[in-house]
């Protein structure tokens, strides 16, 4: 019972959207506080690690939230359309730079060859880069379904549904991405590490 | 490496190999082994690492926010943020004036006089009473009357409303006539006052 009481405190986010769509405002700051780290973080690791970017692409994405907010279907799942429309800006944004987004490689990351052994006292900041750098080397597609399974917590179906692609496609992307993260970060995640 | 199946793929996201119940146990080691089983979970788990930064400049919603109050609020545009050059406010109080002016006379002049009387004072100022249909406290029909009253004005000051036939009077419209209007129409023939209009 208690658990009722607080799912009716809390609204959901097909809520604040029905409540934004009248004119709320205070519903649209609750929605910025749950959605823009998320939003930030996925366009900042999809666009070649650019602040810059990250920050003009979240607002654009608020925007349209501003500006329509009709356009979402308040009997929709509200996550799955907004990750739908940053994905969509981001490919548009891969159109017209008419090139995939910079792949920095991992050997650049301190200068460190990627075949030295397992450093298991790695110390923690440098073990960081060296992930944002392999995650930056997977494909676009790749990166997209790593980040929104494991960085953003999503569900296969739900990813499905985002990138608008059969589960079984999600799957295999996921399991070519850790396996290439799995060559990538061997120094850095061994057993001990 | 075999594909990963939804059953493993889930506890990879989930749960370390020493976390995992006997029958998971079993379906990794079948697949994947313990060893690469925990690599795959290292590699899992710096995913996750992920969302703990970067993290948005809070001026991006400082500008979202007002962004959303200049789209969804634009009819509470509060009084004092209206700058105006001080002629421009003149001529807005001045062109209200006149507005005013033209709305508190121009109805009541604007109507034909129902009737007008003229009288002469003692040192012969001549005096002129109109009444329109609007300022009328009460109406009645009296023809006969009226025709007495015009063939000697001097009756006028004494007609009062106790003489009037009162079973004739109607109930005058108030709805169209404010009471500036009424008591603008108020005039006196002889020092009486005049307050029924006769037709």
């Amino acid at each position: 019972m208690p658990d009722h009481k607080q799912s009716k405190a809390i609204p959901t986010d097909e809520e604040l959207m029905q409540r934004i769509q009248q004119g709320q405002e205070s519903a649209f700051n609750t929605l910025y506080d749950r959605y823009s780290q998320r939003m930030y973080r996925y366009f900042y690791r999809m666009l070649g690690q650019s602040a810059e970017m990250a920050h003009d692409f979240t607002q654009e994405l608020f925007i349209k939230i501003i500006e329509q907010p009709e356009a979402f279907d308040t009997q929709r799942r509200f996550s799955t359309w907004f990750y739908a429309v940053a994905g969509n800006l981001i490919k548009n944004e891969y159109r017209r730079k008419a090139k995939q987004p910079p792949q920095a490689p991992l050997d650049d990351a301190h200068h460190t060859p990627a075949s030295m052994g397992a450093l298991p006292d790695l110390d923690a900041e440098v073990r960081q880069a060296y992930i944002e750098k392999a995650v930056q080397a997977l494909r676009p597609h790749h990166r997209a379904c790593f980040l929104l399974r494991y960085q953003e917590g999503l569900a296969v179906q739900e990813i499905s549904e985002i990138i608008d692609c059969p589960p079984g496609t999600v799957k295999s992307r996921l399991h070519y991405s850790l396996k290439k993260l799995n060559e990538l970060l061997s120094c850095v995640l061994g057993p001990n590490a | 490496m075999e594909p990963l199946t939804n059953n493993i793929e889930a506890l990879l996201a989930t749960k370390d190999y020493g976390e995992l119940t006997k029958a998971e146990r079993d379906q990794v080691i079948q697949s994947y082994g313990q060893q690469e089983y925990e690599r795959l979970r290292q590699v899992a788990l710096s995913g996750q690492s992920l969302a703990d930064a970067p993290t948005p400049p809070p001026s991006l919603k400082a500008n979202l926010m007002k962004a959303f109050r200049q789209k969804h609020q634009r009819r509470n545009i509060p009084l004092h943020t209206i700058t105006m050059p001080f002629w421009q406010a003149a001529a807005v109080a001045a062109c209200m004036v006149l507005m005013g002016q033209f709305v508190r006379f121009g109805p009541v002049y604007a109507q034909t006089p129902a009737m007008a009387w003229e009288a002469n004072d003692s040192i012969w100022f001549k005096k002129v009473t109109q009444i329109v249909a609007d300022t009328a406290l009460a109406v009645f029909s009296a023809d006969e009357q009226l025709k007495a009253l015009k063939e000697s004005k001097s009756e006028i000051a004494a007609t009062t409303t106790d003489q009037l036939p009162a079973d004739k009077l109607l109930p005058q419209p108030v709805s169209d006539t404010p009471g500036w209007a009424r008591r603008s129409a108020l005039g006196t023939v002889e020092n009486a006052p005049l307050l029924l209009m006769m037709h």
